[in-house]
């Protein structure tokens, strides 16, 4: 059976392919000349939400890379500057030693002392140093505020008072990846001032009055201290070893067995020999456990013979009767002397902080005023000059664990920038792989096309062309 | 009768039938031509005695070759091209817009993040926050422009479905009139088919099913009846009904259509019933796509703008101020239906997105919002949990203990369930508190229906998939709360005015206007937040290794701190720490170093984690952040926002919850752009869906065209053999009378 065609159904049938044919030649033809193989979202519309989605995490990505950047310049900046203050913590060092070769005159040290006053103004300058954009760099949060003043005569004249601090603990911190948010910036308390003071653990110092002068009349020079067995001291802390005045100190006493003018007896048998003592901060023997008593004077004596001390010795604070080992020791060299009435002492107490402006301060002011005339005086600057060396070496050591810091933050970066750049090109890979057009195949298809539009032109020329009029 | 007559019978049937061929051939092409043929008969035959003698042949009727039933398939398919046609026309508008990569969302979008993190790169710069308040202004201007072009789509349609009714109108009445001719025509020519007038009026009804679908009727007088709809008559017989554009019941701002009876009355015809030709692909457009797309829209705008704002009025300007609202967030939107008796009767919903203080005092829950709103009511004090506080539902878990006096549980529905629920460090009972997920993340794209079925019985119905619920209470408002109960849609209504009666009905539509309302509400870049109000510092004379961290803001309602702060001293004999200087004052919070390495501490809607092993005597301190200008802690959690998850996924996901389930489904899983590119993948799927139906439908429509034709078509080819039959005919029929004529010479030679 056949079906019958009519005239319109070979016109229509004709001119419907076509139109077909150059539809899709039109299509690949855009596609080919925009470079995109979405040209609405209709193509792909899985492709287009996803191609949205990759350009966004590129550009979140591409975000962190300029917060690295800037992470990068910010910490590269605080280097520098740390770096400025280790070399000038270094020649401080330089001048304090200097300062304590016992062949100077007092004009000597007072010219070491003004160099050292500048070295003061350079260090001010340099904790209040900006990022070149008016934001300081060691203020914390408080960006626009500037964070150190005090002047050296200032904190000479209230040994209690420190630099003035305006800034605060404030971390500025910036999103260097997904995950990671990076701080950028360390506090003027972190850098400067939170700084332990003595051996980290305990802090020695000679005998003073009230006012703070000394008051020793020997040439005995203490160390810094060391601590033999941490725990032992974390627990002698909470013992009432210590007493119960303030400051909370430990101090080692020192007698002199001065023959008898008269007689010529000794108390123990040698001639000028030193003994020790150790007492809480009430004057209790550690010892005895009753007010430290010199031989002659009323009360238990606690000046042991044991406790003969040599020059150089090393005075463990242990053996006590009933108080836990202290689980430290200090080492005195020189002469202290004491007598019945008064007694050569220093102290031990546990570490605060102390800013490195405070003790370059103290060194000033010791060069600049202690009396040099006398060999008591000459053992209180060969102290102070002791003690002034081991806080900058903590000073120092502190500026490089932050400097530390910031090394392993800017190491961070580096990998984190290349894992960055990785990703970048992988989302950029994906788009393209989902946006680009693959030319060759597109190409093909359009020249393809090209040939069955030609096709359907040229079949319905023939086609239409028949006619039975054309042999009537 | 003779041969005479016999051949004059024969040359007048040739006669019509080459007249028949001729209309054929020049009609070849003639839009809706039915080809048409002649039926011959044979004359009454005459009794002779040798039997019937045929008396030659007559023509009977000049007929179409038409089938009813193909040209039935042929309306059919076609009201289904030219609707598809339709909807893949305006389709490609909105699919076009989205989909550009540098007109639509998305590059705005990122550009205005990236404002925000060069913001908190360098807090203090002032051209840095003025990028940021330009790309704040560019996104919004963005949005405002997307909205503006689908409104401008959406007045064409509007004006497009005018233009059809006065297309249907004419066509119908064109339809009325050829009927009437048909009629005429018929019983001037005495039952004959008017084969010319029953074409053109085919073609006129093939032109109106393409405007809309139409099923007809013939009626036993011969005409025409068309029926729109479900049954809506549009001719019937001569008889012309007219549809006229008007202005929506429910919402003034669509155009849809009523149909006005000769009585004069309107009868609004409802959007589903048309359907078919290119005004049902008008409004199924409308109604599917483009409300759709503009209410996803408007869901980014105000989860973009609810969830900035809530971040940065956690924060500090430049000046030490409070962050205000970075964003003007836009309101739904509520039509009240014309038919409702009362202009008066209102109900009106907002968006209430806020966290929640709830301080149990041994008797009672005192449940407070943060910050506290007092334009919406006190919430009262409940005896029990739980509790729906506008529609966010508040219970204890089911491992549960019992709470003591003066614990204080921070309630934030907007963040992961995982931290929904924040209790303050100094609490000292058991019991665990849980939350809904917040309005904002249960709002899906969908409008509301809100119907008043009966005396303190509201209906609210979801129009995407019209699941409903029945409120019920014994006033409208309490009937409202009792439906906020049962459905959290994102929007809380809220009634006043004259009571409701029975019938009213309002339209509600959470999303649909706020990507055009959406705006910025700072101006100065000194008010961008990029800080908090508060900092946190170790006392330099600590003697342990416990450290503080930067701390964050979760609440501001009890800032700012006092000027002397807030001071945690650790007491190591009891390994707790005692908070001085607090206001509402906080008790003891223990830690024990030797067991944790960390803790996190909140209180006072502050929060902050002390780690590592504090000595006796260590203390902290939070004091006011004051001139804290490099402070970027805001700026850094406003960053994020880029890439945190903060709308629920599927367009319609709603958190249906039932009070005797109380199901807490965690609704968030989309960022920004991930809900902008699944907009713009469903507007690319529904046009790939259309294009294909649409080709689909084409091909149905070639074919049933196809079998039409074959029957009714003309063929040239087929006609000339015609033309020659009959010219053969008219030959043989005047040679037949030619010799007729010479057989009577033969007679009248014979008398010679």
């Amino acid at each position: 059976m056949s079906i019958r065609i009519s005239t319109g159904m070979i016109q229509s049938a004709g001119v419907g392919s076509i139109n077909a044919q150059t539809a899709s030649l039109l299509h690949l033809q855009q596609q080919v000349s925009s470079n995109k193989r979405i040209l609405t979202p209709a193509d792909d519309p899985v492709g287009a939400a996803r191609a949205l989605v990759v350009e966004n995490s590129k550009n979140v990505v591409t975000q962190y890379g300029t917060n690295q950047d800037n992470a990068k310049s910010a910490l590269g900046m605080q280097e520098a500057q740390l770096s400025s203050t280790n070399d000038l913590i270094a020649r401080i060092r330089e001048l304090a030693v200097q300062g304590g070769n016992a062949t100077l005159s007092a004009s000597d040290r007072k010219s070491l002392a003004f160099e050292l006053r500048a070295r003061y103004d350079e260090l001010l300058g340099i904790a209040n140093s900006d990022d070149g954009a008016g934001q300081y760099l060691f203020s914390g949060y408080q960006g626009a505020t500037r964070p150190f003043s005090g002047s050296v005569d200032a904190m000479i004249q209230n040994p209690a008072q420190d630099v003035t601090y305006l800034g605060d603990d404030g971390q500025r911190r910036l999103q260097v990846s997904a995950s990671r948010f990076m701080e950028v910036s360390d506090s003027g308390n972190d850098v400067f001032r939170r700084i332990r003071n003595g051996n980290g653990t305990f802090t020695t110092d000679y005998g003073r009055n009230g006012a703070g002068a000394a008051t020793n009349t020997g040439t005995g020079v203490i160390d810094g201290g060391s601590l033999i067995d941490p725990a032992k001291w974390n627990a002698s802390l909470t013992d009432p070893s210590w007493g119960t005045a303030t400051p909370n100190q430990v101090s080692v006493k020192f007698w002199t067995d001065v023959p008898d003018p008269t007689t010529g007896a000794t108390v123990y048998g040698t001639p000028n020999a030193v003994y020790y003592d150790v007492t809480d901060s009430n004057g209790n023997s550690l010892f005895t456990d009753q007010p430290s008593t010199a031989p002659g004077a009323p009360g238990t004596v606690s000046f042991l013979s044991a406790h003969r001390y040599q020059s150089g010795q090393t005075i463990p604070l242990s053996g006590f009767a009933t108080h836990p080992d202290m689980g430290a020791a200090v080492t005195i060299t020189g002469d202290p002397e004491g007598d019945s009435v008064q007694q050569d002492s220093f102290t031990v107490s546990p570490s605060s902080t102390q800013s490195i402006f405070r003790t370059l301060t103290n060194l000033i002011s010791s060069l600049e005023n202690t009396q040099s005339g006398t060999d008591a005086g000459r053992a209180t600057l060969a102290n102070e000059i002791g003690f002034a060396l081991t806080n900058l070496d903590q000073a120092n050591n502190n500026i490089l664990q932050v400097r530390a810091g910031i090394g392993s933050r800017m190491n961070e970066i580096e990998s984190l920038s290349s894992v960055n750049e990785d990703l970048k090109l992988q989302y950029q890979q994906t788009l393209s792989n989902i946006l680009d057009l693959d030319y060759a195949k597109t190409i093909s298809d359009l020249s393809r096309k090209q040939i069955d539009l030609e096709a359907a032109q040229k079949s319905y020329t023939m086609v239409a062309k028949l006619s039975l009029f054309n042999y009537i | 009768m003779s041969i005479f007559s016999i051949g004059v019978g024969g040359l007048n049937a040739a006669q019509s039938g080459l007249y028949t061929t001729s209309h054929n051939i020049s009609n070849a092409s003639t839009a809706g031509f039915t080809r048409q043929q002649i039926v011959q008969t044979t004359n009454t035959p005459m009794f002779t005695g040798s039997g019937f003698i045929g008396q030659g042949t007559n023509v009977q009727t000049v007929q179409r070759v038409y089938n009813k039933f193909l040209t039935g398939q042929v309306l059919n398919a076609q009201a289904g091209a030219s609707e598809m046609d339709a909807y893949l026309t305006q389709l490609n508008q909105i699919n076009n817009l989205l989909g550009d990569s540098t007109a639509g969302l998305a590059p705005a979008l990122s550009d205005f993040f990236k404002g925000v993190q060069d913001v908190a790169a360098n807090p203090s710069n002032i051209p840095a926050r003025q990028s940021m308040l330009s790309m704040g202004q560019a996104l919004v201007a963005r949005f405002q422009g997307l909205d503006a072009r689908i409104s401008e789509i959406r007045d064409g349609v509007n004006q497009q479905i005018t233009t059809e009714a006065v297309t249907i109108n004419a066509l119908a009445q064109q339809l009325g009139n050829m009927n009437q001719q048909i009629i005429a025509a018929q019983a001037a020519g005495m039952g004959q088919p008017a084969n010319d007038l029953l074409d053109q009026r085919d073609t006129i009804i093939a032109n109106l099913n393409k405007e809309i679908k139409v099923q007809v009727v013939e009626q036993s007088d011969g005409t025409m009846s068309a029926f729109i709809g479900s049954g809506q008559p549009l001719v019937v017989g001569t008889q012309v009904y007219s549809i006229a554009p008007v202005q929506a019941q429910d919402d003034p701002e669509k155009i849809s259509l009523a149909m006005t009876t000769p009585q004069g009355a309107k009868i609004y015809l409802q959007d589903s019933v048309l359907s078919g030709g290119t005004l049902g692909g008008l409004i199924s457009f409308r109604n599917e796509s483009l409300d759709v797309a503009e209410n996803a829209l408007g869901r980014v705008a105000l989860g973009l703008a609810n969830s900035f704002n809530d971040l940065h009025t956690l924060g500090q300007d430049l000046n030490g101020s409070p962050g205000k609202a970075f964003f003007n967030l836009p309101t739904p939107e509520v039509k009240a239906n014309a038919k409702n008796v009362s202009s008066a009767t209102v109900v009106s919903a907002a968006i209430i997105d806020s966290d929640y203080r709830v301080d149990f005092d041994g008797a009672n829950y005192n449940i407070t919002r943060v910050p506290a709103n007092p334009s919406l009511p006190v919430i009262p004090p409940s005896a029990t949990l739980p509790v729906v506080v506008d529609g966010v539902h508040i219970q204890l878990s089911t491992t549960s203990g019992a709470p003591n006096a003066g614990d204080v549980f921070l309630v934030r529905p907007g963040n992961p369930a995982s931290s929904r629920v924040i209790p303050e460090s100094d609490n000292t009972g058991a019991a665990v508190l849980e939350s809904s997920a917040s309005n904002m993340q249960a709002m899906g794209t969908s409008d509301y229906r809100l119907d008043y079925t009966a005396a303190g019985q509201f209906r609210l119905t979801r129009l995407s998939d019209n699941a409903f619920w029945m409120g019920n209470g014994g006033s409208e408002q309490a009937a409202l709360d009792d439906l906020a109960t049962q459905v959290q849609t994102g929007v809380s209504l809220s009634f006043s005015g004259t009571a409701a009666t029975v019938g009213d009905s309002f339209l509600i539509r959470p999303t649909r206007t706020a990507a055009r309302n959406l705006g910025l509400a700072i101006s100065d870049p000194t008010e961008i937040a990029a800080g908090m109000a508060f900092r946190t510092s170790a006392t330099l004379a600590n003697k342990g290794t416990a450290k503080i961290d930067a701390g964050a803001v979760l609440d501001n309602s009890y800032l700012p701190l006092p000027a002397t702060g807030v001071t945690l001293t650790f007491n190591a004999a009891l390994n707790q720490f005692a908070v001085a200087g607090a206001a509402p004052a906080v008790s003891n919070i223990a830690y024990n170093p030797a067991t944790a390495s960390s803790t996190t501490i909140s209180f006072n809607g502050l929060s902050f984690t002390i780690s590592g092993t504090p000595k006796d005597g260590d203390s902290f301190t939070l004091k006011p952040n004051s001139n804290g200008v490099s402070d970027n802690r805001t700026a850094q959690l406003l960053g994020g926002l880029q890439v945190a998850n903060s709308l629920s996924a599927t367009a319609y996901d709603v958190n249906s919850v039932s009070s005797t389930t109380l199901a807490f489904s965690s609704s968030a899983t989309v960022s920004f752009q991930g809900a902008y590119a699944q907009l713009i993948s469903s507007v690319g799927n529904k046009a790939r869906e259309v294009t294909v139906t649409g080709e689909a439908q084409q091909a149905l429509v070639d074919q049933s065209e196809n079998a039409r034709q074959s029957l009714s078509g003309v063929n040239l080819d087929e006609e000339a053999a015609n033309l020659m039959r009959y010219q053969q005919a008219y030959q043989a029929s005047a040679k037949m009378l030619d010799i007729a004529n010479k057989m009577f010479d033969e007679i009248l030679a014979l008398g010679r």
